[in-house]
Formats: structure tokens, C-alpha cells, sequence
């Protein structure tokens, strides 16, 4: 099999603005990295770096916690 | 060893001002009392919770700053898991600089708040003066009217403002309301171009 798909070469956005605050109460940036089930969006759709992925999964996860991110869609309970 | 630490907790979006603001109290109290030195209280506000905890869906967020002495932790945050106001509660070692996005309540809504809390404070005074009026002998009828005559007044200019505070809560409580509907519609924008 051999597709002719372009490939978008993806860089980590935290990497770019050299952004190291991973802080669980900044909801609005974590806001762009859950998608609108809740879930936390993958390194392969987001191209986030591996360093800075584990950083935002902490982060979301104490938000998760703090009630200040879903664990599931707001709407679904 | 010293450490700068990081406390985020929920109190319970039911209670009133006052008690709340007494949990606030009790635990920066106990905060001082273990020898930690706390070097800011920010009261984030009101906000829905994602999801209910015990019951409740509103919870009023409160952030401490503090320096302190690890073992004092422990015993910090067993008073908090024991208080029945508090609904969740985090400690974090705290490093870096404090984030500007967080910004208190009393300081999004400077005149609101503090009209609201001399509004509490001159109702005491009036029940205050009224038991004084009640008690007291015909010596002392003069400085008692005085002093009422003096808590009325306060009365009547607290009063106007006491209404405001509300109104302007429940305004605020909509705009935030309206920012997330319009940030869920953005993420839903980008999730599209992902796939």
C-alpha cells in the first residue's frame, strides 16, 4: 500500500513559545487540548511534544479532579 | 527546611458570605498558628462545578500562596478533609511566579464586594444598638440615641448599595457563562480540522 498522503509536519506548540507553565488552574489553555467528550486529545492529533504531553496530562487530570475540566462531556450526566 | 507551597480548595457554593468567609479565616489561622507565612489569599470566586461533589454544583474557589515547613502539611490538610464546608482541596509545591490569570473576586468587583460586606457589618451595629436601646436606663438615653441615630444613617447609605451586588454577580456569572459556550464552540472547530 502506498499512499500519496502529505503530511503535515506538526511542531509542539509549548516547545514553540518556549510555554512551561503547566498550571491545572489555567482552564482556558487546557481547554484547547480536551476534546468536547472530555477526553484528553492525543500527541499524534495535537503534535505535542512527549515532554510537554505528560506535563498536560497532569495538569488536566488535577483539573479533572478540582472540578474545573469534565472528566466526561458537560452535557452527558 | 522552608518550601513554598500551593492551596487550592472548594467551599461548599451554598454558604453565605459570612461563613464563608469564616472557613477562609479559620484556615489561614491555622496556617499562621503552625508557623506557615502566608503571602496571598486569592479568592477566585463562584464557579460551576464540572461535576457535583457531595451534592453540590457550585463551589467557591480559594487559593493560598504560603510559605511553610513540610511537616505542617499533614496536619493542615487533615483539617480540611474533617471541615464538611470544604469539598476538595490540593496542595502543591509551589515554584515558579504566580500566574496572572487568576485574579481575585473582591478585586474583579472591588465596589460590590465591599459595599456588600459594610452592608453585613451595619446590620450588626443596628441589632447592637437596638439591644443597648433596650437595656439601657434613662442616664444613658442620650448616647444611646446618638448612636442609633448614627447607625441609621449608615443604614440609609448602605441600603442603596446593598442591592448591587447581586445583580452585578449574576451578570458576571452570565458573561463567564457565555465565554465558555463560546469556547466550547471553538473547540469543537479545531477537533473538526484534527480529524
Amino acid at each position: 500500500m502506498n499512499h500519496d498522503r502529505k503530511v503535515k509536519v506538526k511542531v509542539c506548540k509549548f516547545c514553540e513559545n518556549k510555554d512551561t507553565d503547566f498550571n491545572y488552574k489555567n482552564e482556558k489553555k487546557l481547554r484547547h487540548y480536551i476534546s468536547d467528550r472530555g477526553k484528553i486529545i492525543p500527541r499524534r492529533m495535537s503534535g505535542t511534544c512527549a515532554k510537554h504531553q505528560r506535563k498536560l496530562t497532569n495538569a488536566i487530570k488535577r483539573a479533572r479532579y478540582m472540578a474545573i475540566l469534565p472528566f466526561t462531556s458537560e452535557s452527558i450526566r | 527546611m522552608i518550601r513554598r507551597y500551593d492551596t487550592t480548595f472548594i467551599i461548599d457554593g451554598t454558604l453565605s458570605v459570612d461563613d464563608r468567609e469564616a472557613v477562609i479565616s479559620t484556615f489561614t489561622g491555622s496556617l499562621e498558628k503552625h508557623g506557615g507565612e502566608i503571602e496571598q489569599v486569592i479568592r477566585w470566586g463562584t464557579r460551576t462545578l464540572t461535576h457535583e461533589i457531595n451534592k453540590r454544583n457550585r463551589g467557591f474557589y480559594v487559593i493560598l500562596y504560603y510559605t511553610a515547613d513540610p511537616s505542617i502539611i499533614k496536619t493542615f490538610e487533615r483539617e480540611m478533609r474533617i471541615n464538611e464546608n470544604i469539598l476538595r482541596y490540593m496542595t502543591l509545591i509551589f515554584d515558579g511566579t504566580n500566574p496572572t490569570y487568576l485574579t481575585d473576586e473582591r478585586v474583579k468587583s472591588e465596589s460590590t464586594y465591599s459595599s456588600s460586606k459594610a452592608a453585613a457589618n451595619a446590620s450588626k451595629t443596628e441589632e447592637v444598638t437596638e439591644v443597648a436601646d433596650a437595656v439601657s436606663d434613662d442616664t444613658e438615653a442620650d448616647t444611646d440615641i446618638e448612636s442609633s441615630v448614627d447607625a441609621a444613617d449608615e443604614d440609609a447609605t448602605e441600603t442603596e448599595t446593598a442591592d448591587e451586588p447581586e445583580a452585578a454577580v449574576k451578570e458576571a456569572v452570565t458573561e463567564e457563562t457565555a465565554e465558555e459556550t463560546e469556547e466550547a464552540a471553538a473547540d469543537d472547530d479545531s477537533d473538526k480540522e484534527d480529524k
